[in-house]
């Protein structure tokens, strides 16, 4: 008897360390700020992200939308006032570009540059920061460079191939959700003309786990119409 | 005018502050930086009236136009109908942030090169009246 309790409790024991398992859902209140030439434009939205790389994204402002997305590229546009669709399938518009997306599975590492075709090209060290250089096949494709504190991007800077910095961006505020670690602000900085530039700052909040909110599981009407392309027309 | 100009020194200072040897940017100067700014719509609410944008000739884009387009207003989009897409193609750069900044990016790129006449030259070719949202793969 003295064993098996014994070993009752080394089971027990064990089962307390295991890591808890990976989030199934999350959704997040997303407000990004775009500033140029003195001008701010505000759009508001919310995501609903599952672990299946399905993505629902309900634009709040200017104009309330819906898109829907998923890891292939498969991708939804929607307009509920209007009971219009639009689909597309592009690589650029799959799921697995998202931040939200991308924390979730964990891979945060290549902010998704991977899913471009960019692969490491060098990695060094400068005062304890990780600084990695990702470069494309492509020769036209502009080099990143990637920078981690404690493992984490917080810096991210685009090269041209003449060597000219096109833009930054910078991710602060990280915050774990179970296993998820998301930069709750990121500043992209893109340089213009000499005298102006474009500044977009992204806050995330209410960030929720594994919750059961319908929106997760929103589709598009199916008595929804296609949205007009004026290529179609002609 | 005042709030523009005092923009305009916010985001030098902040562009200049934010340099490569620093990996983090002062984001009290950017929160002030939107506090000063002008609230405006990205673009007119009754986005339906894109769908009537008429397809471009080719000798109707100005090279330099398309870029200054693409460098000061790509993140929107507004380079691809300047050149005729799509009309929800202002949807999806305004709502993936330019393509993650990478579309955009690409974008201002190719159409810089055609500008200064660099290797092949006629990238500007591959965005007029093209309906696809990446039109340099």
């Amino acid at each position: 008897m003295g064993l098996i309790h014994k070993i009752i409790c080394l089971t027990l024991l064990a089962a307390a360390f295991l890591p808890a398992g990976a989030q199934r859902k999350v959704s997040a209140d997303v407000e990004v700020k775009t500033v140029a030439k003195g001008k701010l434009s505000t759009v508001t939205k919310s995501v609903y992200c599952t672990s299946n790389g399905r993505l629902v994204t309900l634009y709040k402002t200017p104009l309330k939308y819906y898109s829907i997305a998923n890891a292939k590229g498969e991708y939804q546009l929607y307009n509920p006032k209007t009971n219009e669709v639009m689909s597309q399938v592009d690589k650029a518009l799959s799921s697995t570009t998202d931040l939200v997306s991308l924390c979730m599975s964990g891979r945060i590492d290549d902010l998704g540059l991977g899913f471009f075709g960019y692969q490491v090209s060098g990695t060094d060290r400068e005062d304890g920061y990780v600084r990695k250089t990702f470069s494309h096949v492509d020769p036209t494709y502009h080099k990143i460079l990637i920078v981690y504190e404690n493992y984490l991007p917080i810096y991210c800077e685009y090269t041209s191939p003449e060597g000219k910095t096109v833009s930054r961006k910078y991710l602060s505020g990280y915050r774990q959700f179970g296993r998820m670690m998301l930069p709750l602000r990121i500043t992209d900085i893109s340089y213009g003309s000499d005298r102006d530039s474009t500044v977009v700052r992204t806050i995330y909040s209410g960030v929720k786990t594994d919750t059961d909110d319908p929106l997760f599981d929103f589709s598009v009407p199916a008595d929804a119409k296609p949205m007009k392309l004026e290529a179609e027309a002609k | 005018m005042k709030k523009l100009v005092l923009s305009i020194i916010a985001v030098i200072a902040i562009a200049f502050s934010a340099n490569a040897a620093n990996y983090t940017v002062d984001n009290s100067a950017i929160d002030n930086l939107i506090e000063n700014a002008e609230e405006v719509f990205t673009l007119d609410i009754a986005a339906p009236a894109a769908a009537n944008l008429p397809t471009v000739s080719q000798k109707e884009i100005n090279t330099t136009t398309a870029f200054l387009l693409s460098w000061l207003l790509g993140g929107f989009g507004v380079h691809r109908h300047y050149c005729g897409t799509a009309p929800w193609m202002w949807a999806v750069y305004t709502f993936t942030g330019g393509g993650l900044g990478i579309l955009w990016s690409v974008d201002t790129l190719l159409i810089f090169l055609d500008l200064i006449k660099v290797g092949e030259g006629n990238y500007l070719n591959k965005f007029i009246n093209n309906q696809k949202i990446i039109v340099w793969v």
